[in-house]
């Protein structure tokens, strides 16, 4: 985002993530809002914007005004203010919006919100299953709705078949990732699942859609995270450990979930929008310390690292099995346990990352560590992988 | 074996699906036809069939029906939970001739499943609904 220009993320606080969390919509945002806004040092009345994620992946009730309504709960007065939808990547989308705000100098200050709670069940399946099909044709598409299709699961499948296929990767290559991301987790008391597993365990594991085993997938998890993003002079004000966003990078493919042409095996947004992120930030791969990676599944992480140009393709599953990507390795990668073991509330995801990368780039990601990382990057996605952020956060001296 | 439950989804999904854009997918399906279209301004054919060509943008297209014939592209299966865990084999079928792929059921275990392998539209029955399935050649 320019040298010059650089906005600064100045205060954030998450919640663990867990498989549900008693709270209601509105207290949860709140109560993580106001966390970061104290750990920013900002006062009430210095909040400009408010954006916020959807009320939650697939929910359905009172899913509209989420941001005013949240504003009016905390009673906030602001210069900007909405609810950003963009399946998984909404947060880092309206990561992005309010930098951009506080770039063009509109704003000094900016509080953005990821929050995941499920959908309740009322119980009424005439309500349950209306909702449940509006979700599944709204989401994926009508003929895919009409094929029984109620969860992405299948495409995402196919896709690391066709990239398996194109490169010789045997289930015994991607196995290594999860056991890396779990050892990370028993790190994080953040994260949902904290007990070390085994390569036997996940090749053990259910087949739920071939090739992807159960513990190759990410729960579907609860959570709420909160940023607060400042200008420069507003973060140079308050003084402490500056971590300023660098250089950013979006893109998004002309398909919605898995490609109706060309290459299904590859994710060419992700690619895309990492060769921006680099440019923009003016920074090469060698240069980067530590990275956040949104894969909901192992084998769909390892290809992104391949589209991020962390490895060539093919060659992201040895990397792995090597310990180039452990908390020792050479390349860090999801240090917080990662989607499959920190936990996936989509909502709130990319500001996970987010928060994990600050964590390390500040020193203070504890057992986590990764030495004394400069530059991070986030990456999220919507969809299969049709479209992707990618973020670069740097530590100031 | 449709349960009282899966009854009420169905009739749900059959009452979405109205609703969405494909209206001209539904149409042929009741027919038994896979109808895709035809762009008369840049002479391409499109699956899902649109009020509109996806590549020019133009509204010079027509319905045409398609013979239905494909190849696997990918393929997976997973269980339906709404019909007691029986697994349900899925895949992505490129259509003959057609800039688009189906995703679709396909009548045929995952085992007996190969990419490249070709297939032909088949339609299955649910509630008052007709529902593409594909199955080997």
């Amino acid at each position: 985002m320019g040298r010059d220009r650089n906005v600064c993320i100045v205060g954030y606080a998450q919640t663990p993530v867990k498989k549900f969390i008693k709270a209601t919509f509105l207290d949860l945002a709140a109560r993580v809002s106001i966390e970061a806004i104290r750990s920013s040092g900002l006062s009430k009345k210095e909040i400009q914007g408010l954006l916020i994620t959807q009320e939650g992946f697939g929910n359905f009730v009172n899913a509209q005004l989420f941001a005013p309504r949240l504003a009016g709960h905390m009673r906030l007065e602001t210069k900007f203010l909405g609810t950003f939808e963009c399946g998984g990547m909404s947060a880092a989308v309206a990561v992005k919006m309010a930098a951009t705000e506080i770039m063009t100098g509109r704003l000094d200050t900016c509080l953005v919100i990821g929050v995941e709670l499920k959908p309740e069940l009322l119980g009424d399946p005439a309500f349950d299953y209306t909702s449940l099909a509006d979700r599944s044709a709204g989401t994926y598409g009508p003929i895919e709705s009409l094929s029984n299709l109620r969860g992405p699961l299948p495409f995402y499948a196919m896709s690391q078949q066709r990239w398996m296929m194109d490169h010789q990767i045997h289930p015994r290559d991607i196995a290594p990732l999860p056991v890396l991301l779990r050892k990370n987790a028993t790190k994080n008391p953040m994260a949902q699942f904290r007990d070390p597993i085994g390569l036997e365990d996940v090749l053990n594991s259910r087949m739920v859609c071939p090739p992807i085993r159960l513990f190759e997938c990410c729960p579907q998890s609860e959570g709420a995270a909160a940023v607060v993003l400042a200008s420069h002079d507003v973060a140079k004000a308050l003084g402490g450990k500056r971590i300023s966003i660098r250089g950013h990078g979006e893109a998004h493919d002309s398909t919605h979930y898995f490609p109706d042409r060309g290459d299904g095996g590859r994710f060419p947004c992700v690619e895309r929008a990492a060769r921006e992120a680099y440019e923009n930030a003016g920074v090469s791969l060698k240069d980067l310390d530590v990275a956040e990676v949104y894969g909901a599944f192992a084998g769909i992480e390892l290809m992104n690292y391949e589209e991020m140009g962390f490895f060539k393709r093919g060659q992201a599953p040895g990397a792995v099995q090597e310990g180039k990507t452990a908390l020792d390795g050479e390349f860090p990668i999801n240090p917080s346990g990662g989607r499959l073991s920190l936990g996936h509330p989509p909502g709130a995801t990319p500001l996970l990352e987010l928060i994990e990368v600050c964590n390390q780039l500040r020193g203070e990601a504890q057992e986590r560590q990764v030495g004394e990382p400069v530059l991070g990057l986030i990456q999220a996605e919507h969809g299969m992988i049709n479209g992707s952020v990618v973020l670069i956060l740097e530590r100031e001296e | 074996m449709i349960t009282t439950e899966s009854q009420a989804l169905w009739r749900a999904i059959k009452k979405n699906s109205d609703k969405m854009l494909y209206r001209f997918f539904e149409e042929g399906l009741a027919q038994r036809k896979l109808l895709i279209i035809r762009c008369g301004s840049c002479d391409t054919f499109h699956f899902p069939p649109r009020s509109f060509c996806p590549d020019c943008l133009t509204e010079d297209v027509e319905l045409v029906e398609h013979p239905g014939k494909g190849k696997v592209y990918a393929f997976t299966s997973m269980a339906d939970q709404s019909s007691g865990g029986k697994p349900i084999t899925y895949a992505m079928v490129d259509l003959e001739g057609v800039e688009g792929r189906i995703f679709t059921m396909v009548e045929a275990a995952y085992e007996e499943m190969s990419i490249g392998m070709e297939v032909e539209a088949g339609y299955l029955e649910k509630e008052d609904m007709v529902i593409p399935c594909f199955k080997p050649v």
